[in-house]
């Protein structure tokens, strides 16, 4: 495991790179995406649960956090989802450096497979192509994802026993405690996996939570396959917004599927 | 400001981010200020707090060391069985070694939410290089007249009766595990005084947080003081108690809030 900071030396991004722990796959490897800053925390132990599938099947595994999240550089909300596409291309070009491969997939849960799955445009201009795409619960529709996140702020406030509709400003967009800019609220809102260019690439599989008609659509655009895991992870259950989200079989699942087809 | 990532630890399987001042000669003569997990989150803390605050500490000149004990995080678990309070001290002690080596600095601050107050506590009794501390809902405990105002508040509070009337209502979601509750036996609270007193007497600046979260248990702004009368008026002590401030922060004015006080207090190093 080798943490390190890459990228621009004004505002660097924070990795870590994880070599095979198994019987390396040859030139592959795996860059995580995470998700919005609302689910960054969720998820962080169930990523860490996928590297190590993951390195288990023999991949490489990079994982990193976009400018304006986690340890990486730029304060909150500074960040929106064409700059968060340039840093999946930064932590490509990071990965094939630091471990000598050229053959990548691309893993993420909701917004991070939105990002995996939008970067036709970014890649080639960087001249890289991405082999797989394993995409978990994607976010389909930004408008939608806004609205959620809107309902479940408004139910966190409605249903807490403290005053915290005090604490509301409306000069300051947030939501669920993350300022929300507009140029982040404007790329959410024209984000949709059901029309433009999705990223290129030799397989792709869609994990679902759940089966919705929005995953099947998107597995077909990118004539790849859907796969539902029965498992619950409670994106929009709000008495759960700060639990971590621990799908174990999901994360199986996503190391699984890129192993198969690198085999 | 600039940040490093490490890997520390007998086996290099702990992670940490430094970040220094832009003047590094400037940060030797105040201490650094140490961040760790909150409960089983990474160390980057409910929204950002602590990467937030260690910026801002490296904008006033002090190093500052976030990191994940084992196990947690980005850090590999340790494997062995050493109590969990046991393993925060060794391992703080690791992480201060490391930032005094690469820094030159001596001293330290812990900052601390929720479990990370109470590990702070007993790190700081352990290590004579902890020379302030911020508990953010660290130990605190129920007084006669915390019962008082605990069962006026139930029947004045229309909100708190609205919410907890819904809550009996509204179908819970299926299959969801139950919300966590933290079981922790707590020290007694003339256990906890006569350490506060001890840490106060060897020149420990503490700063004493609550949130409204902490209410079912504590829930005026002078418990502190009734529960811990040894530490009234003492020069190193100051605690304040937030009636709007849940226990995560989580909305954005509540975070610049703490920060900002925080960085105030800071300010006496």
């Amino acid at each position: 495991m080798t943490p390190s900071y890459f990228g621009r030396s004004e505002a660097p991004l924070f990795g870590i790179h994880y070599p095979p722990a198994g019987p390396t796959r040859a030139g592959s490897g795996v860059v995580l995406c995470y998700p919005g800053p609302e689910e960054y925390m969720r998820v962080h132990w169930v990523y860490r649960q996928l590297v190590q599938h993951l390195t288990r099947q023999g991949f490489h595994v990079f994982k990193f956090d976009y400018y304006g999240t986690g340890d990486s550089a730029g304060a909150m909300g500074a960040g929106d989802l064409a700059r968060w596409r340039g840093d999946v291309v930064t932590a490509l070009e990071e990965l094939r450096d630091a471990a000598g491969i050229d053959r990548f997939c691309l893993a993420g849960a909701r917004l991070g497979a939105a990002l995996a799955a939008t970067l036709a445009e970014p890649l080639a201009a960087a001249g890289l192509t991405v082999d797989q795409l394993a995409l978990w619960d994607p976010v389909c529709a930004g408008r939608d994802y806004l609205a959620e996140l809107a309902g479940l702020q408004e139910r966190r406030i409605a249903n807490s026993r403290y005053p915290l509709e005090r604490l509301v400003n409306p000069n300051c967009p947030e939501l669920l405690g993350y300022p929300l800019s507009g140029s982040m609220r404007l790329s959410l809102e024209a984000l949709d996996l059901g029309a433009g260019i999705l990223t290129p690439c030799r397989r792709a599989v869609v994990i679902g939570s759940e089966d919705l008609p929005a995953y099947r659509a998107l597995a077909a655009r990118l004539t790849g396959e859907f796969s539902h895991v029965d498992e619950a992870c409670y994106w929009r259950v709000q008495e759960l917004l700060e639990q971590a989200i621990l799908p174990g079989r999901i994360a199986a699942a996503v190391a699984e599927a890129l192993a198969k087809a690198a085999a | 400001m600039k940040e490093k990532a490490v890997t520390f630890g007998k086996l290099g399987t702990l992670v940490g981010i430094l970040s220094e001042p832009d003047d590094r000669s400037y940060g030797k003569g105040k201490p650094a200020v140490l961040f760790a997990n909150t409960g089983i989150s990474h160390r980057v803390g409910p929204f950002r707090l602590n990467v937030e605050l260690a910026r801002r500490a490296a904008a006033m000149g002090l190093f500052g060391f976030r990191f994940d004990f084992s196990g947690l995080g980005d850090s590999a678990a340790s494997g062995d069985d050493r109590d969990d309070y046991q393993r925060a001290v060794d391992e703080a002690k690791l992480a201060m070694d490391l930032v005094q080596k690469r820094t030159g600095v001596d001293r330290f601050v812990w900052f601390g939410l929720c479990s990370s107050a109470d590990k702070g506590h007993v790190i700081a009794l352990n290590d004579p290089r902890i020379v302030g501390g911020v508990f953010i809902d660290g130990y605190a405990h129920p007084t006669p007249w915390f019962k008082v105002l605990r069962w006026t508040k139930r029947f004045l509070e229309l909100k708190r009766i609205r919410v907890w009337l819904r809550g009996k209502l509204r179908p819970k979601p299926t299959g969801a595990p139950p919300p966590y509750k933290a079981v922790i036996a707590s020290p007694s609270p003339r256990k906890i005084e006569g350490e506060l007193h001890t840490l106060a007497e060897r020149g420990v600046e503490q700063l004493h947080l609550f949130t409204i979260s902490t209410d079912y248990v504590y829930n005026y702004e002078r418990q502190f003081y009734d529960l811990y009368p040894r530490l009234k008026g003492h020069r190193r002590v100051q605690t304040e108690r937030y009636p709007q401030a849940d226990h995560t922060l989580s909305f954005r004015a509540l975070q610049l809030l703490f920060i900002d006080r925080v960085c105030r207090w800071l300010e006496r190093f």
